[in-house]
């Protein structure tokens, strides 16, 4: 368990924050993009009583920060903090996302699915960035977050929102779809709500494009002990998502 | 015991620390090396016990498998293990070799089951077993086998005409527990494990209906089973192993006033896998403060 100063904590829309973290930078080091860690509190609190698992948003030396939606009573406890506060974490944990994606890449996020792939642009060599597309979709415009972040990478982005309040009115996967149907991508790497999900798989099998999905399950471990947090897996079985996860071929999930 | 560094004995075996790691809370123990220096198993750690074991390989229960509580944690794993024979291929060297006893936690789906695995482990140089009798017994419609003190005892006599070594029986809160716990003293085990997870629910969303059917852990649970340690430390001469919602040094310091002498960290090690080396401290802490009390 390691200790992580807490800087700034900050709400970007009406459930979303922002939390920047000071952790140790040999620590940071270890981080990989599509890796995870969980947040304790400094006081050992029964209730909530599973630490919660973040993806990480943006590493650079020792400022970690999280991207983070309040849903339920860890990510409310969460959303307490403030600058000066120490909290403790465990990580990485999880696979990484794959490596080499094959380009031209689409990275499809659902609200603070989003999260993750930030982290993905700053460690892609600058060369494949002119062939990455985020695809960014959300109810409304108020949640289309870090906007400017995304924008920094230079990579082409195209927004969704469910009431039209900013960019194409829809699902985000409409527009993915768009962009499949003129075989404009090669792979698409998805993080968002479990629809999303299941939409992106079709949509890849569909166009016979190679798909990986961020999946999201209540974990309790994170480390591989208590097997909670299990995929079906096509033909059978299950994932483990916090050992052979979060990150996981479309194909072979059966959601 | 603890802050002397002495051994503590239960049957038959000597420990180091009276802190176990719980069935099903440290997987197949294959990551202990990620978490702790070899220095700190042996010191800190006084037995590991195994994720249940079966004959065969299970697969467990598809998800839903986990729903947090007020202070808890519902699991519903379903038993999920590699089976015996891929355990102690795979996983039972490395173990060893961290110079921790091991306790195999065993299931069984009828009594012939634990006594074919109990046969496997004869050929072994396994001596310590913890049987789980909170599973169902198939034979007899599914009920389960610490509901039925006859078929508890059919099973500790069958286990203990074959193996000598540790036998703890891990006791489930509910049912005629007293009358188990004697039968357990009378035909030979050598500690009882109180207790196992409490049957829970949870509900997962409202429309459409969805549940989760598990055993309850963590904190929530403690009072419960502290009562059950206090009440079954009067009544059975075994060694008490207190299992429930240890979370720090004074659950295990609690469960030892009232008769446990030893513990399980179970529920902690999903909150920090490190959680034992802290809770140990604080149990050795506060022991030390009690004997200078007591003195």
């Amino acid at each position: 368990m390691d200790s992580a100063l807490v800087l700034s904590n900050e709400a970007l829309s009406k459930n979303i924050y922002l939390l920047t973290l000071h952790i140790d930078s040999q620590k940071a080091s270890k981080f990989k993009p599509g890796q995870f860690l969980k947040i304790l509190f400094d006081d050992q609190r029964l209730d909530p009583l599973i630490p919660r698992p973040y993806t990480v948003h943006t590493l650079s030396d020792n400022r970690l920060q999280i991207l983070y939606q309040v849903v339920g009573k860890g990510t409310t406890a969460l959303s307490k903090v403030i600058a000066g506060q120490v909290l403790r974490f465990l990580g990485p944990l999880g696979k990484p996302f794959p490596e080499d994606l094959p380009l031209p890449l689409g990275l499809c996020a659902g609200g603070v699915g989003v999260a993750g792939f930030s982290f993905l642009l700053q460690k892609l060599p600058p060369s494949h960035l002119k062939s990455v597309k985020l695809y960014y979709g959300t109810k409304t415009k108020e949640d289309l977050v870090r906007l400017e972040l995304f924008e920094s990478f230079g990579i082409d982005i195209e927004l969704a929102t469910e009431d039209g309040s900013l960019g194409n009115k829809g699902f985000v996967t409409d527009i993915l779809e768009k962009d499949l149907k003129r075989q404009g991508i090669s792979t698409v790497l998805a993080c968002g709500p479990r629809g999303m999900l299941k939409r992106v798989k079709e949509l890849a099998e569909r166009h016979s494009i190679k798909a990986y999905l961020v999946m999201d399950t209540f974990l309790a471990c994170g480390t591989g002990f208590c097997k909670g947090c299990v995929i079906p897996r096509k033909g059978g079985g299950f994932f483990h998502l916090c050992e052979d996860g979060p990150t996981l071929p479309a194909e072979q999930v059966d959601i | 015991m603890a802050g002397e560094r002495s051994t503590l004995k239960v049957g038959p075996l000597s420990f180091r620390s009276p802190f176990f790691l719980a069935s099903g809370t440290w997987g197949l123990g294959d990551s202990l090396e990620r978490y702790f220096t070899e220095e700190e198993i042996r010191t800190y750690i006084g037995a590991f016990v195994t994720k249940g074991l079966s004959l065969e390989p299970m697969e467990g229960n598809p998800p839903p498998r986990l729903a947090e509580t007020p202070c808890g944690l519902i699991n519903s794993i379903g038993l999920e293990n590699p089976g015996i024979k891929v355990f102690l291929e795979k996983y039972y060297p490395l173990l060893k070799s961290y110079e921790v006893p091991i306790i195999f936690n065993l299931h069984g789906k009828t009594v012939e089951e634990f006594l074919a695995l109990v046969q496997i482990l004869k050929e072994t140089d396994v001596r310590s077993i913890e049987l789980n009798i909170s599973c169902p017994n198939v034979a007899e419609g599914g009920i389960a086998f610490s509901q039925s003190p006859e078929t508890v005892a059919r099973l500790i006599r069958g286990v203990r005409e074959s193996f000598s070594g540790l036998l703890v029986v891990k006791l489930s809160p509910i049912g005629p527990i007293m009358e188990v716990a004697r039968i357990c003293e009378e035909e030979g085990a050598d500690a009882l494990t109180i207790a196992n997870t409490y049957p829970a629910m949870a509900i997962l969303s409202y429309s459409p209906l969805s549940i989760i059917k598990g055993g309850l852990s963590g904190p929530a649970i403690k009072p419960l089973t502290l009562r059950l340690v206090y009440e079954l430390s009067q009544k059975s001469k075994l060694p008490i192993i207190a299992s429930g919602g240890i979370l720090t040094g004074r659950d295990a310091f609690e469960y030892y006033l009232v008769g446990a002498r030893a513990f399980q960290v179970g529920t902690a090690n999903l909150i920090d896998p490190r959680a034992v080396i802290r809770i140990y401290n604080e149990f050795v802490e506060l022991m030390e403060r009690y004997e200078r009390l007591s003195d």
